[in-house]
C-alpha cells in the first residue's frame, strides 16, 4: 500500500487527483420540483 | 389517542393510550397535525439514551393546533396553529433570561437524576428519556405543551406545516452549530455528518458567510442532497478509505485546503458514529456493544484533528456518556475552541421563521418520506439503516 504523504510537495500533488466531488452544478428548483430534483441527484431510492 | 411508544431496544410501536389532559394551569392541548422523526429518535431506539421506560411515548419534532388552554394561558388560543420547541423553559430562570433556554434550570422535573449524570441538569425535553424529565413526545395525535405561552409559537396561516416543523429542532438545530462554530466570512467549513442537521448546518454556514463548505459522510445519496442544495464539496470516507494510497479524511482535508486545515469544522454525527474505517471506529464499537463505552466519537475526534490551528469546533451531535481516546493534545496544543450545547431554540424561532417567510431558506428540500403515524415503526427501521433514500420523515397523524 502507498501512503499518503505529509510533505507538502506531495500533498500538492496529491490534491490534484480530487478524491473530494465538487457541488453539483444544478439550477434553482422550486419546492413543486423537489422530489424530481431528488431523484435527478438521486437521492430517493424508492421500492429497494 | 394513537401514539408512537418506546418498548425496548429496537422496539417502537404504535399503541392505543390515553389521551393528553391539562395537568397545570399553563398548560395546553394541541392535536399534532404534523411531527418527524429525529436523528436523535434513532439514539433511543438503539438504546443508547438511559432511563427510558415501556411505553414511553417518543417525538420532539411536533406542531399542531391548540385544542384546549389551561387557566393561566394568556398568548394562545384555541384553534392557533403552534410550533413546540423540543427544549422545554420556563422562560424565567437565569438561564432562560440570557436566552440559554435548553439549560433552563427549572423545566426538568428530574433535575437530581440528571444532575448526578453531568454535573447540572439541562432542560426538560420532550419524549427523551426519565432523565430529561420524561414529558410525553408529539409522535401522537395530541400533545401536552408544557408551560404553553412560551413553550409553543404561533406560526403564520401563510406558512406550511412542512415549512413550520423544523422550527421544533433540527433547524435551529443546524443554525446555532454553525454560529458555534464562530464563521468569519470566507471561511472553509467543513461538516461531518450530512443527515438532516448537517444538512441544515450547511445551508447556515452559508448564510453566516461561508467561502466554502465541505460535508463529510458515506451515504451517497446524503451527499448529494448536501452537493445540490448544500453547493458542498463533498468527501465520500468509505471510498477514500477504499483507495490505495493509505489516504483518509484528514489528508484530503489538508489537500483541500492547502495543508491549512478546514477554519470551521462541525460534528453533526454525534454518538454513533460508523463504527468502521479507523481503528479507533472500531475500538468504539467494540466497546459499546461489551458496555465498556457508551459512544463511539470518531467524528468529535476527527474534527479536532483536522480543524486548523486557532479553528473551532461545533458539536451540534448528541453525546451521551464518556469518551475515551480524545485528541486533547492536538486541541490544546492547536488552540482550538469547542462550543456545543443543546439547542436554545426559543432564541432562533423568530429569526429563521422570518427567513423561512423572505425565501431564505426552504427548509422542505430535506424531506423524502411523508407518511401516515402508522408507519412510523418502519420508517424508524428505515431511517436508522438509511435504507430508500432516507434522509428525513414527515408524520401526519
Amino acid at each position: 500500500m502507498k501512503k499518503a504523504s505529509k510533505s507538502p510537495k506531495q500533498r500538492d500533488e496529491n490534491a490534484k487527483n480530487k478524491k473530494w466531488q465538487t457541488p453539483m452544478d444544478l439550477p434553482h428548483a422550486t419546492p413543486s420540483e423537489y422530489p424530481q430534483r431528488h431523484e435527478q441527484a438521486n437521492i430517493t431510492k424508492k421500492g429497494k | 389517542m394513537k401514539a408512537l411508544c418506546w418498548h425496548g431496544k429496537n422496539d417502537v410501536r404504535i399503541d392505543t393510550v390515553e389521551d393528553p389532559i391539562i395537568e397545570s394551569p399553563t398548560d395546553a392541548i394541541i392535536r399534532v397535525t404534523t411531527t418527524c422523526i429525529c436523528g436523535s429518535d434513532l439514539h433511543l431506539l438503539d438504546g443508547f439514551m438511559p432511563t427510558m421506560k415501556a411505553g414511553d411515548i417518543l417525538g420532539h419534532e411536533c406542531m399542531g393546533v391548540v385544542e384546549e388552554v389551561g387557566s393561566s394561558v394568556t398568548r394562545l388560543k384555541k384553534g392557533d396553529r403552534v410550533v413546540v420547541p423540543f427544549t422545554i423553559a420556563c422562560g424565567e430562570c437565569y438561564f432562560c433570561n440570557r436566552g440559554l433556554t435548553s439549560c433552563c434550570d427549572r423545566s426538568n422535573p428530574n433535575a437530581e437524576k440528571a444532575a448526578k449524570a453531568m454535573g447540572h441538569s439541562p432542560s426538560g425535553l420532550y419524549g427523551y428519556s426519565h432523565m430529561l424529565g420524561g414529558f410525553s413526545g408529539g409522535q401522537a395525535e395530541y400533545a401536552r405543551v408544557i408551560n404553553a405561552d412560551f413553550n409553543a409559537f404561533r406560526v403564520p396561516d401563510e406558512m406550511s406545516d412542512e415549512q413550520a416543523v423544523f422550527l421544533t429542532d433540527i433547524l435551529p438545530t443546524g443554525y446555532m452549530a454553525a454560529e458555534n462554530a464562530q464563521i468569519e466570512p470566507g471561511d472553509t467549513v467543513a461538516v461531518w455528518g450530512c443527515g438532516p442537521v448537517g444538512q441544515f448546518a450547511i445551508q447556515s454556514a452559508w448564510m453566516l458567510g461561508a467561502g466554502r463548505v465541505i460535508a463529510i459522510d458515506n451515504v451517497p445519496e446524503r451527499l448529494n442532497l448536501a452537493a445540490t442544495f448544500g453547493r458542498a464539496e463533498t468527501i465520500n470516507f468509505d471510498e477514500i478509505h477504499k483507495g490505495d494510497d493509505g489516504s483518509n479524511v484528514h489528508e484530503v482535508l489538508q489537500e483541500m485546503t492547502s495543508g491549512r486545515g478546514p477554519d470551521r469544522c462541525i460534528d453533526a454525527v454525534g454518538t454513533e458514529a460508523a463504527p468502521h474505517g479507523s481503528v479507533d471506529a472500531v475500538i468504539d464499537n467494540l466497546k459499546v456493544i461489551t458496555k465498556l463505552g457508551t459512544d463511539r466519537a470518531h467524528a468529535l475526534r476527527s474534527a479536532i484533528y483536522s480543524c486548523r490551528k486557532a479553528g473551532t469546533v461545533s458539536v451540534p451531535g448528541v453525546y451521551a456518556g464518556l469518551i475515551d481516546k480524545m485528541p486533547m493534545g492536538a486541541f490544546v496544543n492547536k488552540g482550538l475552541t469547542m462550543k456545543s450545547g443543546q439547542t436554545h431554540v426559543h432564541r432562533y424561532v423568530p429569526l429563521l421563521m422570518e427567513k423561512i417567510q423572505i425565501g431564505e431558506i426552504d427548509p422542505t428540500f430535506i424531506i423524502t418520506h411523508r407518511a401516515p403515524l402508522a408507519d412510523a415503526p418502519d420508517l424508524y427501521k428505515t431511517f436508522r439503516d438509511k435504507e430508500d433514500g432516507c434522509v428525513k420523515v414527515v408524520l401526519n397523524p
